[in-house]
């Protein structure tokens, strides 16, 4: 068995008395990639913050790394669902992506020649290179999430978090993204947040459906008892579940 | 031209306006980047409070100016972090009660005789060598400020969250940049007067904006225009013998609209 990574345990949380989520228990090992699934409201963003520490739950413990969250952000890698903040900002891909190198102990005014390499390092990783000198205004939604994968990369981390990163993807895109993602995920873990089951199952390993509690499957499949329990009715009709293997998964389909 | 040279209050009108333009593009680009344009009119206007009060007092009304602009900045920075949805209101506020308290402390002045007007709407050709010294100064502050802070300020501008994620600490460099625009306001004063401020830092470095690839490049540019249409405006003003902030406006005004123009055509164009 590998290190363990993330670890929540009975962790509840809500806001102003509305439940959010509710003794979820859930654990994370090195090198998984793993799909977080859920309608909207259902607690996904709130377990991103939970896990990335710039919320404390009010049950229950969060450890990642051995340690309180807000101890070991600079370890996860955050992947924000908006990436078209500012689209007319006179920045640069490569301006961008440095910018992950800030925050380091005894940092100077300027960034170091080892901050430039890493940046061309990670921009390669994501293929991203080439358009360095791009104003990020300037690039499609998917080139744009791959130069913000780029910058959570640059932090160094052990762990990366994504919060819906094929939302604005055409399905290309998506198949772009997954691929540099599956890359990634043999030195890194990964934790993905989507609504996008039919993509998600075919690169992940583990699958945890939020819908105020958590629903934790170790293998890439999603149950009809899951989705019964998350969405509040069965899709076996479009998704590729253990009961119908036979059914292909339908491209792009998404599920709102 | 040359001729205009021979005059020392010319040169010192053409210095003040070149160390003015410095400030102006480097702290209009974070204006405008941070989409803070509003703060920094507040800041601008409120800072005639002070010059009422060094009127009254008998002090020099740009000390007074630099009080007020920096309480102001303060305030501002404070405010906008505790209730950000209502402190476009409380901005609008400080602006007029800053302007209000001015107006009547001139009043109250005994034997007034003070050119409101030169406070108003500049009067960089009468600069005397003290201020460009004093300008020098606030130059050289916001260069090493914008200098030594420039990746946090461009990471706070770009992406606010990532930035205090990645431990910058957020809220003292919002106001630090917020004193800067305080202190950049108090040297514009001079130049186009506190009601054309805001002009002078933002129409360079919109224009700026649209064509650097970066927040550097834009505050380069910025400076290049800014003091372009600052000796423009100041030419137009001597021979046509106007007031010389208004003409510096509206030489940035016509090429701003200009600009605008320019780029709808082009959009026309390309579709």
């Amino acid at each position: 068995m590998s290190d363990l990574e993330i670890e929540l345990k009975d962790v509840s949380f809500s806001y102003n008395g509305e439940i959010a989520l509710k003794d979820v228990t859930f654990s994370v090992y090195d090198r998984d990639f793993i799909g977080i699934i859920g309608p909207n409201g259902s607690g996904k963003t709130t377990l991103v913050k939970l896990i990335l520490g710039m919320i404390e739950p009010q049950k229950g413990t969060v450890n990642v790394l051995g340690r309180k969250p807000s101890q070991v952000s600079s370890s996860i890698g955050y992947v924000p669902q908006n990436t078209s903040i500012n689209e007319n900002f006179p920045i640069t891909v490569r301006d961008v992506t440095m910018m992950g190198r800030i925050g380091g102990r005894r940092e100077g005014w300027r960034f170091t020649r080892k901050d430039a390499g890493i940046t061309r390092e990670v921009l390669r990783q994501v293929g991203m290179w080439e358009n360095r000198d791009a104003r990020i205004g300037d690039l499609s939604m998917g080139q744009r999430q791959r130069v913000f994968i780029a910058r959570a990369l640059a932090t160094d981390p052990k762990i990366i978090i994504l919060d819906e990163p094929t939302a604005s993807l055409d399905p290309p895109g998506q198949m772009i993204l997954f691929d540099v993602l599956k890359e990634l995920n043999k030195k890194l873990t990964i934790l993905i947040v989507s609504h996008n089951i039919n993509v998600l199952t075919e690169y992940v390993n583990k699958i945890a459906c939020v819908h105020r509690e958590l629903y934790f499957h170790e293998a890439p499949h999603v149950t009809s008892e899951m989705l019964r329990k998350t969405f509040g009715f069965s899709l076996e009709h479009i998704c590729p579940l253990e009961e119908f293997p036979e059914r292909p998964p339908v491209d792009g389909m998404n599920l709102k | 031209m040359p001729e205009l040279l021979q005059y020392e209050f010319i040169r010192n009108a053409l210095l003040a306006g070149l160390l003015t333009c410095i400030a102006c593009g480097l702290i209009g680009s974070l204006v405008v980047v941070n989409r803070i344009v509003f703060i920094s009119g507040g800041i601008a206007h409120s800072a005639f409070g002070g010059i009422g009060l060094g009127v009254y007092f008998g002090f020099s009304p740009l000390i007074g100016a630099g009080f007020f602009s920096i309480l102001a900045a303060f305030l501002i920075g404070i405010i906008t972090m505790k209730s950000k949805h209502r402190s476009d209101t409380i901005i609008g506020v400080l602006w007029a009660v800053g302007m209000a308290v001015g107006i009547l402390l001139i009043d109250l002045t005994p034997g007034y005789n003070v050119d409101l007007l030169s406070y108003l709407f500049g009067s960089i050709l009468a600069v005397p060598v003290s201020d460009l010294f004093l300008m020098l100064m606030l130059d050289i502050i916001i260069i090493l400020c914008v200098v030594f802070y420039y990746k946090d300020l461009l990471a706070m501008s770009y992406d606010e969250e990532f930035a205090s994620l990645r431990g910058i600490p957020v809220k003292l460099l919002y106001i630090m940049m917020l004193i800067l625009v305080a202190l950049t306001v108090v040297m514009t004063i001079r130049v186009v007067g506190l009601i054309l401020v805001i002009a002078l830092m933002t129409i360079p470095t919109y224009i700026s904006e649209k064509f650097s690839s970066s927040l550097g490049k834009m505050m380069f540019w910025s400076f290049i225009l800014a003091s372009l249409f600052t000796f423009t405006g100041l030419v137009i003003s001597y021979y046509l013998n106007i007031t010389s902030g208004a003409s510096i406006i509206l030489v940035a005004g016509i090429c701003f609209i200009a600009y605008q123009i320019k780029i709808y055509v082009g959009s026309i164009d390309h579709s």
